[in-house]
């Protein structure tokens, strides 16, 4: 039995303005056009509609919904993988803003959130531990240099690493590399996308390491790795402290 | 160098004291396991310094300031091997907890006193492996009230607040000011019966003139010895230093 596009949006719950801009996009168009130009719909259309519209309200495209529907089965399942991929993202996105709202108050200094969207190279070298920050310019210039002479163009901070190990007090200084063609013979390591939790220190802070964990943790995230020391200068001592972090 | 980033041109942490029961062998214990020199010997008291020029000045005294949480940091280049070497001179110290390289412990001289030992591998090397005493931690009972207090006195923005264990709090509050080497630790049972400590600043005279001009309590501004000092009083009747070192 057809329907008119009062008895459909009555059976989907879709409101004809809708059931109309469906068609338009042509996600949806009616079974029959009758000559007077009315729309009709069937039956078999309803889950269709339904579908449909509940694709939108998960956020998923008008083309990714018209590509869905004239899948195959295995076209779909990777389509809905995707889909779910984007939607975990989404989520955490308004997770972590919701945490970072809790904790942010408008006395202190604050946590602030950088998130790494996409994989960073970076070319790692040693670094004399027990030198000091002058020091450590001075090595981040010579490896400066050494990169560009073999036309491998980094950006202008430095990132000091100290991998966790307590027995050793090693020490290391990175450049992101920006150069699309990364010679062979270099070692680069690719740091995948990354959320950062990110505080501005001072070397000379009384008591470096408690008010900086203690302030990530109040923000409800967790530190999953080694932090990251970003140099833009290292004249001052100062620098910015980044804790990849997940949540509790 | 004049760095005004407060109501106050508080510098440093320039001198810290410890009341202890034998200064003699106080001293001794000081100077076997951290490295400090003795710049200075009185009949009740010693005065001893570290690489950097701080001054931790212990006291004789049948009293002792308690302290919820330790008021001081020994800075050093390598806490790790620290550590180690307190271990082997049965020193009490706390287990050390390492944040990545940041590493920290607590440490009881015999008396007591408490202090915190820590190192950043940014600090470089140092003939002594503890080349400076930074602090403070200042324990006040009513914390709103002495924060609220301090904030107005000091005029200086919080840097971080943050929670942690002290001896008689699981969450006690802490409060660091920004760019002055002053922090507040909520210690209900903190007892101070002598001066705490001694700020340097860069100009005693103006500091003296604010504080008063604020209704602080203060001591007499005394100029000698190539210095300018007074004390100044907070509410619950701590007694803080300044010192003007004269060229």
């Amino acid at each position: 039995m057809l329907m008119t596009i009062g008895q459909f949006s009555e059976r989907t719950g879709l409101r004809p303005k809708t059931l109309r801009y469906y068609e338009e996009v042509k996600l949806l168009l009616p079974e029959v056009r009758s000559d007077n130009g009315y729309r009709h719909y069937s039956d078999a259309q309803i889950e269709k509609a339904q579908l449909i519209s509940s694709l939108r309200q998960a956020g998923v495209s008008v083309a990714d919904i018209r590509q869905f529907l004239s899948s195959d089965q295995a076209q779909k399942e990777d389509l809905l993988a995707r889909w779910r991929d984007e939607a975990a993202t989404k989520l955490l996105s308004i997770q972590v803003a919701h945490q970072f709202l809790n904790g942010l108050d408008a006395q202190t200094k604050h946590v602030h959130l950088v998130y790494w969207d996409h994989p960073r190279s970076i070319i790692w070298f040693p670094l004399e531990v027990s030198t000091g920050v002058q020091a450590w310019n001075r090595s981040a210039q010579d490896y400066q240099r050494r990169l560009s002479a073999i036309g491998l163009e980094v950006e202008r901070s430095s990132y000091v690493r100290f991998p966790d190990d307590a027995q050793s007090m090693r020490c290391e200084i990175g450049f992101v590399i920006v150069s699309q063609n990364i010679p062979p013979d270099q070692q680069v390591e690719k740091y995948a996308p990354t959320l950062f939790a990110t505080l501005h220190c001072q070397a000379n802070m009384p008591l470096p390491c408690k008010p900086i964990f203690a302030t990530v943790q109040q923000f409800g995230f967790r530190p999953v790795g080694e932090p990251l020391r970003k140099y833009s200068d290292f004249s001052d001592g100062r620098y910015l402290l980044m804790v990849p972090v997940a949540q509790y | 160098m004049s760095t005004k980033t407060s109501n106050l041109h508080i510098i440093a942490l320039h001198e810290m004291y410890f009341l202890v029961a034998k200064v003699e062998t106080a001293t001794d214990w000081y100077v076997r396991n951290f490295g400090v020199t003795l710049v200075d010997r009185q009949a009740k008291r010693t005065t001893l310094r570290l690489a950097e020029g701080s001054l931790l000045t212990l006291v004789e005294s049948d009293q002792r300031n308690r302290f919820d949480s330790p008021p001081i940091n020994f800075k050093a280049h390598d806490a790790m091997r620290a550590h180690e070497l307190l271990n082997k001179a049965e020193v009490r110290a706390q287990e050390p907890e390492s944040f990545y390289h940041y590493v920290d412990f607590d440490v009881w001289d015999p008396d007591g006193n408490s202090f915190n030992v820590i190192s950043d591998p940014a600090w470089p090397s140092t003939p002594n492996n503890f080349f400076r005493i930074d602090g403070i931690f200042l324990g006040v009972i009513n914390f709103e009230q002495m924060l609220a207090w301090y904030a107005d006195v000091l005029g200086a923005e919080l840097e971080y607040a943050f929670t942690g264990p002290t001896s008689t709090l699981a969450e006690a509050r802490f409060r660091c000011f920004r760019d002055i080497p002053f922090n507040l630790v909520e210690s209900p049972e903190s007892v101070m019966q002598h001066r705490v400590c001694e700020f340097q600043t860069t100009d005693a005279q103006a500091d003296y003139k604010f504080l008063q001009a604020k209704g602080v309590r203060v001591t007499e501004l005394i100029e000698q010895d190539g210095k300018r000092t007074f004390s100044f009083f907070d509410p619950e009747g701590r007694e803080l230093g300044m010192v003007e070192l004269l060229a």
